[in-house]
């Protein structure tokens, strides 16, 4: 398989983050990835209201636990349908994938950086991409507000 | 989580001699209380809300969302030349629309350095005493675009001229204000009026995550992998 034939496919912005049911903390075995185009999410640290962004590309990735430590990278996982896991670069994920997406105000991975890696903007990248340090989770407040928390956000 | 995010790039605590406060020495505490209200400032949040700010009107609209107490915190925006930037927290009591020296709460100065910028937060009045530390802002970090229009090539000031909170903005502020209030009753400690509603639960304040019951959570964007033998084939190509 070649990076660019994953399955990374559209899909409801609440499907893609987990937000259809109501749970009180976010569910750690979530293995689901895709992209959505969403109006409005906040970006937040903890419990903070953190900042809005409009018009934003939401690209759901996860990285392993297990994953190479790379000061500028993160090495993604994706659980195939009916086959083995595989891993990718994000750095070469996102050189392949984001021209094929939508073009949006802003980029978001929702995707946890285990190692704090400090990001590289991808060639051709046009908008500013959103990253998050440590865990990022997602959430949704009063059953509207969808908001995604890490220990810290970075920007590339 | 917070103060790892906002001291991540902290350069060193700004605390200077300690003459004239009211308790006879400097604070750095993140909560001060005042004489007046009895009510407190959260001064890591009014921190955040400053990198976070995209303007003035939503600089003004954060502060009052974090402060607990009654009145309305109107703010002062005033531009230097050197891209320094000085914002005054304050209580209009007499509705002039200007920043009077015993209306002061607190003032936020940015000052421009080689990487980028550095904040500090200065407590005023019944807040004398408080000094943030002093944070560092570079390019990269999360920031609203009040801060981080100053790392624009084509940056200009836009309040050489002072923007100040018009007497006529305060009443939509306390509206907007209470609206939050009604909307968010698990992320205020107190009643308007300062008082303490007592904690839910543990004596902690709601994380939101599973007492304040206005969060749901989703999914976290990591997989447990810990321990395995085999790891996937990495794609390259």
């Amino acid at each position: 398989m070649k990076i660019a034939e994953l399955p990374f496919l559209e899909r409801p912005v609440l499907e893609l983050l987990n937000l259809q049911q109501h749970r009180d903390a976010p569910d750690r075995d979530y293995a689901g990835y895709g992209w959505a185009r969403v109006d409005r999410l906040w970006l937040a640290v903890g419990e903070e209201p953190g900042m809005r962004l409009d018009d934003a590309l939401v690209l759901a990735l996860h990285s392993a636990d297990d994953g190479e430590a790379i000061p500028d990278d993160v090495e993604l996982e994706f659980e195939l349908p009916g086959a083995a896991p595989v891993s990718v670069l994000a750095s070469a994920f996102l050189e392949r994938w984001l021209p094929k997406l939508p073009r949006a105000s802003a980029v978001v991975l929702a995707l946890c950086n285990p190692f704090d890696a400090v990001l590289r903007r991808p060639a051709g990248a046009d908008a500013t991409i959103h990253y998050g340090l440590g865990d990022v989770e997602s959430w949704r407040e009063d059953g509207e507000r969808i908001i995604l928390t890490a220990d810290a956000w970075r920007t590339v | 989580m917070l103060s790892k995010m906002l001291f991540a790039a902290a350069l060193s605590v700004g605390l200077v001699g300690a003459v004239g406060c009211d308790n006879g020495r400097e604070s750095t505490d993140r909560w001060a209380t005042t004489e007046n209200t009895n009510v407190k400032i959260d001064w890591d949040k009014v921190n955040e809300a400053y990198k976070l700010a995209d303007g003035p009107e939503d600089l003004e609209k954060r502060i009052n969302e974090i402060y607990e107490g009654d009145e309305i915190i109107s703010i002062a925006v005033h531009d230097q030349e050197d891209k320094s930037q000085i914002v005054t927290g304050f209580f209009d009591k007499n509705t002039d629309g200007k920043v009077d020296e015993p209306e002061k709460i607190f003032t936020i100065k940015r000052v421009p350095t080689d990487g980028g910028a550095t904040v500090q937060t200065t407590g005023h009045g019944a807040y004398y005493g408080y000094h943030s530390p002093v944070l560092s802002i570079m390019t990269g970090m999360m920031m609203g675009h009040m801060l981080s229009s100053m790392f624009m090539p084509s940056y200009v000031p836009m309040y050489r001229q002072p923007y100040t909170t018009p007497a006529s903005r305060v009443s939509s502020l306390g509206s907007q204000r209470a609206n939050h209030r009604a909307a968010n009753p698990g992320k205020y400690s107190r009643s308007q009026s300062g008082r303490s509603y007592g904690s839910p639960s543990g004596g902690s304040r709601p994380t939101g995550r599973s007492g304040g019951g206005y969060r749901g959570g989703g999914g976290r964007f990591g997989l447990a992998r810990a321990g395995r033998a085999v790891k996937p084939q990495r794609l390259v190509a």
